[in-house]
């Protein structure tokens, strides 16, 4: 096995496991407020999150940045909990795209895109730190980053198409409005990240 | 509904497991140079990790330092969890240093084989006892033909993995 593939395994082995709480509750939040028929949205979100990512890459590989851990320990479920907030607060994330007219909503969720970005580098934060602790000042991160990082990406695009699927299956089951669904699962995401964060204070 | 919302935020609160640490990658890391007869690794593991370990083999909690004490049943450890194998021969390591590197701890250890490797056996099986999910990275770096090999052991895997060196 190619030393690759051995770190996308391992990044997509972290992001699909049920412990990873974080990582899952992230991407749930992130794309709780967006059906089936949005799919093309999520796909931007989760690579706004991407590239926060491989801007992290870039840093940690040039050694710009430096964050402590047990403060991007911190930082994380604080981002959980600030995706949830919004989409309880921003009633206007839910409304029916269709209704309001795609050229509009893309208007309106350009900041949950840039959020996300600076989202995806306080997470790869975490991932940096961690390579960078295991392998050592002697060896490069940048192939064994890069490779886990593609490893969690492809883990995400799985959780949003399973989120996504699931959560279509409950609220025509259930016979919920979609705010009602987003309410429900907004405000468990943000409440699990706030114990989190309780937790976590540095 | 927003009303629910908050209550369940709140309910969740409450009853949500609450991970005091960001999801653990248990992972160790490996750097194995074959040069001539002599193989020298480089482990680096996290410390909590460690001493959880060495605690459990040593029957006594385990405050990890530099010292003869922790080296010896490191070494222990080592000989008993790591298979280096050179050419048929199983190895026996020695800690030549060891030391602490903010969360991690490293430690070096030499093997010596008869004669120039050629054939190398390799099982990393470290802290397979304490996590499921672990998973043990050995970089192979075999000299002089700087020839690099990456290995990963995972708990399933109970055979060593071969690499055979070329011939020059």
């Amino acid at each position: 096995m190619s030393e690759f593939s051995i770190y996308l395994k391992l990044g997509l082995e972290h992001i699909l496991d049920p412990k990873g709480i974080d990582h899952i509750l992230f991407v749930a939040a992130l794309t709780a407020v967006h059906r089936a028929s949005e799919w093309r949205r999520v796909v931007w979100l989760v690579t706004a999150f991407t590239l926060g990512h491989s801007l992290t890459l870039a840093l940690a590989t040039l050694n710009i940045v430096h964050v402590p851990s047990a403060l991007v320990e911190f930082l994380i479920p604080l981002t959980i909990f600030a995706t949830s907030a919004l989409n309880v607060l921003n009633r206007r994330l839910t409304e029916d795209a269709d209704a309001a007219g795609a050229t509009a909503s893309a208007r309106r969720l350009w900041p949950k895109y840039v959020m996300a970005c600076g989202f995806g580098l306080i997470h790869g934060l975490g991932f940096s730190n961690f390579l960078r602790g295991m392998l050592g000042g002697e060896e490069s991160i940048v192939a064994p980053l890069f490779a886990f990082n593609v490893g969690l990406e492809m883990g995400q695009l799985v959780i949003v198409a399973l989120g996504i699927a699931l959560a279509t299956a409950a609220v025509r089951a259930a016979r919920l409005p979609w705010r009602e669904w987003v309410l429900v699962l907004s405000g468990a995401t943000g409440g699990v990240a706030v114990t989190m964060m309780i937790a976590r204070l540095p | 509904m927003r009303a629910a919302a908050v209550v369940l935020l709140g309910v969740t609160m409450a009853f949500a497991p609450a991970p005091a640490t960001a999801h653990d990658v248990h992972l160790t890391y490996g750097r194995l140079v074959v040069e001539g007869r002599t193989l020298t690794l480089r482990l680096r593991l996290f410390r909590d990790d460690l001493e959880q370990a060495l605690g459990r083999l040593g029957g006594a909690p385990v405050a990890l330092a530099t010292g003869a004490r922790a080296d010896s049943l490191f070494t222990r450890y080592v000989t008993d969890r790591v298979q280096v194998v050179a050419d048929g021969r199983r190895l026996t390591g020695v800690v030549v240093a060891s030391g602490a590197d903010e969360l991690m701890w490293w430690y070096e250890v030499r093997f010596d084989a008869r004669d120039t490797v050629r054939t190398l056996r390799l099982r990393n099986g470290m802290l397979f006892d304490l996590f499921a999910d672990q998973r043990n990275i050995v970089k192979v770096v075999q000299f002089p033909s700087e020839r690099q090999y990456v290995l990963s052991f995972a708990t399933r895997d109970t055979e060593p993995q071969t690499i055979v060196f070329p011939v020059r």
